[in-house]
């Protein structure tokens, strides 16, 4: 009897989304203030500076939501707890800093920082706990989108015996800087101005290669986009636009594959919080949509797909059961979630402001 | 004693200002915000050709008008529901409408509307035309609105078939200088298609008065996309703006050329975005303006290449640009200046 009382009430509280929310809520892109929704009360809490904020990240345990914001002069990176306490400001040697990506450790924040203009940008790796800015790659200008790399899992298994080939690049040293003080990928540019193209790459503290010349020769004929390294750093997921249009790819110890592949546009790569899933944005009914695949037989499922209205910015419970996402069904832009089985929707904030970039608060691993 | 010529003077006055009245009733909202049309408006116009339908959005089912001078012609149309309780009309033209400039008029549930400058009908589709181009008119700015009437003016007299303004309309986005520049705006007997730029960003005064950031348009065999560049160095990712670009490029990937409208180019405009509109399917020209100069020899396309760029200078210096649409292209005319008055 009290087998199945249990089994009821876990049904039961598995019927409605929980935990916590961040998202950036305001009437205009310069009110944005990073946001924390409670689900269960629908309570929101406002722990940004409202002037402009950009998506909110949480640390990997996590307690502390990271997110570039607007200051006098440029943009900056501000840390702070879910509940709006200790929040700083980050010190920072250039004055455009954007999107802070955390290490695994929850140490260290990387970003990509602006010397002169977006095209030379910088990845700028951040001490938490010294309060020290560093500059990878050696400095060099050219790297959009920076994002830890887990872990060398996947390093190791693209080619574990001979070592790796890159010209001009130092590789004994580059796989001991890795070791030592971990890795990045990246979103290279290449090419000159009025020829610029993309292309993902690995980063160290001094080194960057291209990593798809490890796993083919065409790696320069199109351009990437959204490195996004699965939660164990076995798997690397990212866009290219290979055969005409978007396409998400992944990266695994057996190569490349398209896992979309599909004539309309797959963007936006999400992996779920066990790496087995992927979420991503596609406009395969026509309208921007949320779907969630499976990678390893590339097969896709609708989760919010609308005919007026466009859903965007997909973000995974830590159960991997629900994705909430944003979507304008109401007229305005909102938080909504779906259960990934069975469809079921809720709408998430009934706010008058706009509400983007959800961020499903991640459960602290013991 | 009232003589005669006082009469006469006396109920000029009492006409005009009824009229004045009406039109405050009926265009827009009092304020000058949009009402129960949304689009079309004189900042995003149809232009329709005969025997073509064009679409009209409302915040409720309507009949429908359009309306010259002269006459109205009932409009047939077919409703559709949006997000937000509105709904998208499908508008046929009426058969006997001739070619001309019309205002739309809606009415539902007791309340009326009337958008004027919004439907402009064509008898014919070109395959050669000429674009007025002109931007940051920074009406609000002391002394200066002028200069965009005297360049409204020049272009009037043009063999221009439409005028675009690429943002900085006003000078603060505030309510006054928005209704200060429509009336600036409806001296031109062209269609007008305006998009934002960053000084109009005040809340949301930029949709109140003319609605979508975002849209699309065809105009003979070529297609038009007017964006939102936003705010200075943030990356905005996170909106709807990009899934409406990446829609409205696919539906214009058919046309002979497409061309972009935006306030400005820059780099930090968001990646997503640059992805959508130069790397993905290059659009084959971006106009804007933001720069107050005209783009150099160095300046011709974007970074990324293919998609080639004109810069038109400040309409506030009484600047403006006229540009043919030929079988070869976009092919920009020196910029023009009009004579201070």
């Amino acid at each position: 009897m009290n087998m199945l009382a249990f089994v009821i009430v876990s049904a039961c509280c598995a019927a409605a989304p929980a935990g916590q929310i961040a998202f950036v809520s305001g009437p205009d892109q310069e009110d944005q203030c990073v946001c924390v929704l409670d689900v269960a009360s629908a309570a929101v809490t406002r722990v940004g500076t409202g002037a402009g904020d950009g998506a909110p990240r949480w640390s990997p345990d996590g307690a502390w939501l990271a997110f570039d914001s607007r200051r006098e002069e440029g943009v900056g990176i501000r840390v702070v707890r879910a509940d709006g306490s200790d929040g700083r400001a980050l010190k920072h040697k250039y004055l455009w800093n954007h999107e802070p990506r955390w290490s695994a450790d929850g140490r260290r924040l990387v970003y990509a920082a602006d010397p002169k203009s977006n095209m030379e940008q910088v990845a700028v790796v951040y001490d938490l706990e010294t309060d020290t800015e560093t500059e990878w790659n050696g400095g060099k200008p050219g790297l959009l989108r920076p994002v830890w790399l887990p872990s060398l899992k996947l390093m190791k298994a693209l080619n574990p015996d001979q070592g790796f080939t890159w010209e001009g690049v130092d590789t004994d040293k580059f796989v001991l800087e890795a070791f030592e003080s971990g890795a990045l990928v990246a979103i290279g540019l290449v090419g000159e101005p009025g020829k610029y193209s993309t292309e993902p790459w690995l980063i160290t503290t001094s080194q960057a290669a291209p990593i798809l010349q490890l796993l083919t020769k065409d790696s320069l004929r199109f351009a990437e986009w959204a490195m996004e390294p699965d939660p164990e750093g076995e798997r690397i997921a990212f866009e290219s636009n290979e055969g005409g249009d978007r396409e998400i790819y992944v990266i695994g110890k057996r190569g490349i594959a398209d896992v979309t592949n599909h004539r309309a546009a797959d963007w936006n790569p999400v992996w779920a919080p066990d790496g087995k899933w992927l979420a991503f944005e596609s406009f395969r009914s026509g309208r921007r949509g949320v779907y969630r695949l499976f990678p390893d037989t590339a097969r896709v499922f609708r989760v919010a797909v609308q005919d007026n209205a466009d859903c965007w910015s997909p973000t995974w419970s830590p159960d991997g059961a629900w994705l909430a996402y944003v979507s304008d069904q109401t007229g305005d832009a909102e938080l909504f979630a779906r259960r990934v089985n069975t469809e079921e929707e809720v709408q998430l904030t009934h706010q008058p402001a706009r509400d983007y970039a959800p961020a499903w608060r991640p459960e602290a691993k013991p | 004693m009232i003589n005669l010529r006082q009469r006469i003077w006396m109920g000029r006055v009492f006409f005009l200002l009824l009229l004045t009245a009406a039109a405050g009733i009926e265009a827009r909202e009092n304020d000058g915000t949009l009402g129960l049309i949304q689009t079309p408006n004189n900042g995003v116009p149809a232009i329709v050709f005969a025997g073509k339908t064009f679409d009209a959005v409302l915040t409720a089912r309507a009949e429908l008008k359009l309306a010259a001078a002269d006459k109205e012609y009932p409009v047939t149309a077919e409703f559709a529901p949006l997000p937000g309780g509105r709904y998208r009309a499908t508008c046929s033209l009426p058969p006997d409408a001739p070619a001309g400039t019309y205002s739309l008029l809606a009415t539902a549930d007791g309340k009326s509307d009337r958008n004027d400058r919004a439907v402009f009908v064509r008898a014919e589709s070109p395959e050669y035309y000429v674009i007025g181009h002109l931007s940051d008119t920074h009406v609000g700015r002391e002394g200066l609105d002028a200069a965009a009437r005297g360049v409204l003016d020049a272009l009037n007299q043009s063999e221009a078939a439409f005028v675009i303004v690429t943002g900085d309309l006003t000078d603060h986005g505030e309510p006054e200088q928005y209704r200060a520049f429509l009336g600036i705006l409806d001296t031109c007997k062209l269609p007008t298609f305006v998009c934002p730029g960053n000084h109009d960003r005040k809340a949301d005064n930029y949709e109140q008065f003319f609605g979508p950031l975002t849209y699309m348009f065809t105009f003979g065999p070529d297609g038009y996309l007017a964006f939102d560049t936003m705010d200075y160095a943030i990356a905005d990712d996170l909106g709807p703006q990009n899934g409406l670009l990446e829609i409205y490029r696919r539906a214009l990937k058919p046309c002979r050329w497409s061309v972009g409208l935006t306030h400005r180019y820059d780099p930090a405009m968001g990646m997503r975005s640059q992805l959508i509109l130069f790397i993905d399917n290059p659009l084959d020209f971006l106009l804007f303006g933001h720069w107050h100069r005209e783009n150099t020899q160095e300046e011709k396309t974007v970074p990324w290449g293919g998609t080639r760029i004109s810069v038109v200078p400040a309409a506030l210096d009484g600047q403006f640009r006229l540009l043919d649409m030929t079988a070869r292209g976009l092919l920009p005319r020196p910029v023009q200046k009009i004579e201070a008055k």
